[in-house]
């Protein structure tokens, strides 16, 4: 099983919109894929996915994960959490669950997606210990400078780790002024050529609030899988 | 009031889903033939009561035991009395508690304690339904 972190310098940038399209789109090649909402500030990746929160079943001291279709299965805190409760967890408990879903979940995909946390805060740095040079990443961002700051450091971090980013997903593409784009676009690609990771537009688009739209990610599926 | 007097707040209906419900319950949860608790209920003066809940054997046993010295449990809760009963009557809910940091749990079995959570949070939902 190959985990693929979905991550970002920074929140709201549809990291989770990314992860559960990646997810679809390579189920939908037929690719067994395991996908786990690590994000536990944010926990919202089954809202996109229709999953019951039905009762959590183990198998041999590990929990077993939710089946979405036949090739993609999905475990997260947001099966946990009643509607509109507030998260008091401290770091030890976060941990701790984070432990949980990447060891005591009998994962049966080819790839294992992780929507994680955003930025460089301390679960992240726990998570990304935990995959370190084993693991694929796929930055996250919206085309305007701020965020191109914020990716630079997570780059930085992923690569400190060992974990090799695949390609960085410019969000919401269309969004922001075209001129801003551009700027944003020539600065990263210093960066691709130079780290060897795929540059990859997501047009901005009102119905991927909603609903999944898996053939908007070929182009980042194959960065993921080649 | 003490944490035993308030237990008796709930004691008897607890008693009742223990002796008309446990057959169906422990069909609908059979994990908990394989498991043990140690529940410790306290107040804020320091006073508390623990309880060991599990199986010698075959036997479904409910034991009160020293909360300072409990008997090897797979998992230990611990929460405010008044927690626990407003859990019971339905007027928190279990994650909820858990997520407000409310509850502790400690993992004996070399399972993470959230591990514990998310497979049994679904019997609080049980047992609380069957107190109604």
């Amino acid at each position: 099983m190959i985990p693929v972190l979905v991550t970002s310098g920074k929140g709201g940038v549809g990291k989770t919109t990314v992860a559960v399209n990646l997810a679809a789109n390579l189920a939908g090649r037929g690719i067994r894929v395991s996908l786990m909402d690590a994000d536990l500030m944010a926990p919202n990746t089954h809202l996109f996915l229709e999953v019951n929160k039905e009762r959590l079943r183990e198998a041999g001291k590990m929990l077993l994960p939710l089946r979405v279709s036949e090739n993609l299965e999905f475990m997260g805190l947001g099966v946990f959490i009643p509607r509109g409760v507030g998260v008091a967890l401290n770091y030890e408990k976060t941990s701790d669950f984070i432990t949980t879903l990447l060891k005591f979940v009998k994962w049966s995909g080819d790839y294992l997606i992780i929507d994680a946390p955003p930025g460089a805060i301390d679960i992240n740095v726990r998570l990304f210990k935990e995959l370190r040079g084993r693991a694929r990443a796929v930055i996250v961002g919206e085309p305007h400078p701020f965020a191109v700051e914020d990716n630079l450091r997570m780059l930085d971090l992923l690569r400190f780790f060992d974990i090799e980013v695949r390609a960085l997903v410019l969000n919401k593409y269309g969004m922001f002024s075209e001129e801003l784009a551009r700027q944003v676009v020539a600065e990263y690609e210093a960066y691709a050529e130079k780290y060897g990771f795929r540059i990859v537009k997501v047009p901005w688009d009102t119905e991927l609030q909603t609903r999944t739209k898996p053939e908007l990610f070929d182009e980042l599926a194959e960065a993921v899988v080649g | 009031m003490s944490v035993r007097l308030k237990l008796l707040s709930i004691l008897p209906k607890l008693m009742a889903v223990g002796l008309r419900r446990f057959n169906s319950l422990l069909n609908e949860f059979p994990e908990a033939r394989t498991r043990s608790m140690v529940l410790r209920l306290y107040d804020a003066a320091g006073n508390q009561v623990a309880f060991w809940l599990g199986f010698e054997g075959d036997r479904p046993v409910v034991k009160e035991v020293d909360p300072r010295n409990p008997p090897f449990a797979t998992t230990e809760v611990s929460m405010h009395i008044d927690v626990f009963l407003k859990i019971l009557k339905g007027r928190l809910d279990f994650r909820a508690a858990y997520l407000y940091d409310l509850i502790d749990i400690k993992s004996n079995d070399g399972l993470p304690s959230t591990y514990h959570i998310l497979l049994w949070s679904a019997f609080w939902d049980r047992l609380v339904e069957l107190l109604r």
